[in-house]
């Protein structure tokens, strides 16, 4: 029985001496990674090429049917809910259709699920009809988000950084002589910093980069 | 904290042990404090082998294991597996019924965490727990234990504690 006790102690010993692989995985589970629960809270990006953008979180309403955070990004408002291990985007699509603004698809949809974890695919993706002026419209929506790797920001401000790959894909089809599918691809990489929030954002056509956060109170 | 670790395993397997106590048990964990902040309540298993340097006091190594899950009842989930070394102490070994006692122990802990189809780099970090017990007889040689440990993982920059409650059996070996 001894024998098989300093069996057990060496085997720990030599857990011991390869436990040496650290990595502040704790302070990313305590972290949260998108603090858009607290009101007046503020993100100033600057905008590559010139300009810059203000995200605020303003206050609390009720969207769809749910308690959420609304944010001001520049000029357009978004809806959040953080609640039970996910973070939750209000999806508000619509269309122009002959000067209409035809409402295609309203509702709450997973953003990222929490805790992230580096090689999570998330897919989500809408079929949905309406009918404007007796024309049917059709809109899918697809997005996939990836959580591609752990690190420092690009500007190399910020640590422990998630780097998410996002494509969102949009077609609107309206089924009338003339009109084809017209299909929207956008991709974005964006980095999540602990307890900061998005502080780096690349698409085709814009780089944001975190100047200064001030969280609320 | 390796030649610490060392020292005491070496200490625990070399002493003059009259027999040793084989206990197993299973229990719920509770986060304390951020790190749980996405995670519901975690189970807990522990296998350990004691040797009785007195019939109070006892030494030996463990293996614990815990796992959590996502709050929303997600896909995501956290495991531990942490080899030990422990040590307790016992105030009446020889009660039926009310045989109170402490226990220590000491480890490394060995976190992974995953969601859907990805894993977070797994990472090793020193790991401690103490608490209480009751320890007490279940007939043929079986021993029942409950108790309740506070425990903490000294991850890096980050602690991440909790409260375990347990429900163990165990049975002494002779050498």
């Amino acid at each position: 029985m001894r024998r098989h006790v300093r069996s057990a102690a060496l085997l720990l010993v030599l857990a011991a001496a390869v436990g040496c692989d650290r990595n502040p995985l704790y302070l990313r589970l305590a972290a949260d990674y998108y603090p858009v629960t607290t009101i007046g809270s503020q993100w100033d990006y600057d905008v590559q090429g010139g300009g810059s953008l203000i995200v605020k979180v303003l206050d609390q309403v009720e969207i769809g049917e749910r308690t959420c955070y609304r944010v001001l990004t520049g000029d357009d408002y978004g809806y959040w809910i953080d609640d039970d291990g996910r973070l939750e985007r209000y999806e508000d699509h619509r269309v122009m259709f002959n000067g209409y603004e035809v409402p295609l698809y309203q509702a709450w949809v997973t953003w990222l699920d929490w805790p992230l974890a580096v090689g999570s695919v998330r897919e989500d993706s809408i079929t949905a009809f309406a009918v404007s002026q007796r024309v049917t419209i059709s809109h899918e929506w697809r997005r996939t988000t990836r959580v591609m790797e752990i690190g420092d920001s690009p500007d190399g401000r910020w640590s422990d950084c998630y780097r998410i790959a996002q494509t969102e894909t949009t077609v609107n089809w309206i089924r009338a002589a003339g009109f084809d599918p017209e299909t929207t691809v956008v991709t974005r990489d964006f980095w999540l910093a602990p307890d900061v929030g998005m502080v780096s954002s690349v698409t085709a056509d814009s780089v944001l980069t975190l100047d200064e956060y001030r969280p609320g109170i | 904290m390796k030649y610490i670790l060392a020292l005491l395993l070496a200490a625990s397997a070399t002493v003059s042990a009259r027999g040793a106590c084989v206990t197993a048990s299973v229990g719920t964990s509770l986060p304390v404090g951020q790190w749980g902040r996405n995670l519901g309540t975690g189970i807990e298993g522990r296998l350990a082998c004691e040797l009785l340097i007195t019939p109070s006091l006892r030494a030996g190594v463990g293996l614990q294991g815990a796992a959590f899950g996502s709050t929303d009842g997600g896909s995501a989930s956290l495991t531990m597996f942490v080899p030990e070394v422990t040590a307790s102490w016992f105030l009446r070994p020889w009660g039926n019924t009310f045989n109170p006692g402490v226990e220590a122990a000491f480890g490394t802990c060995r976190s992974s965490l995953s969601n859907g189809a990805g894993e977070d780099s797994v990472t090793w970090d020193p790991a401690w727990r103490a608490g209480l017990r009751w320890d007490f007889s279940l007939g043929g040689g079986i021993r029942g234990r409950v108790g309740a440990d506070y425990s903490g993982i000294l991850a890096s920059r980050e602690q991440a504690d909790s409260f375990v409650l347990l429900f163990g059996f165990g049975t002494e070996v002779t050498l």
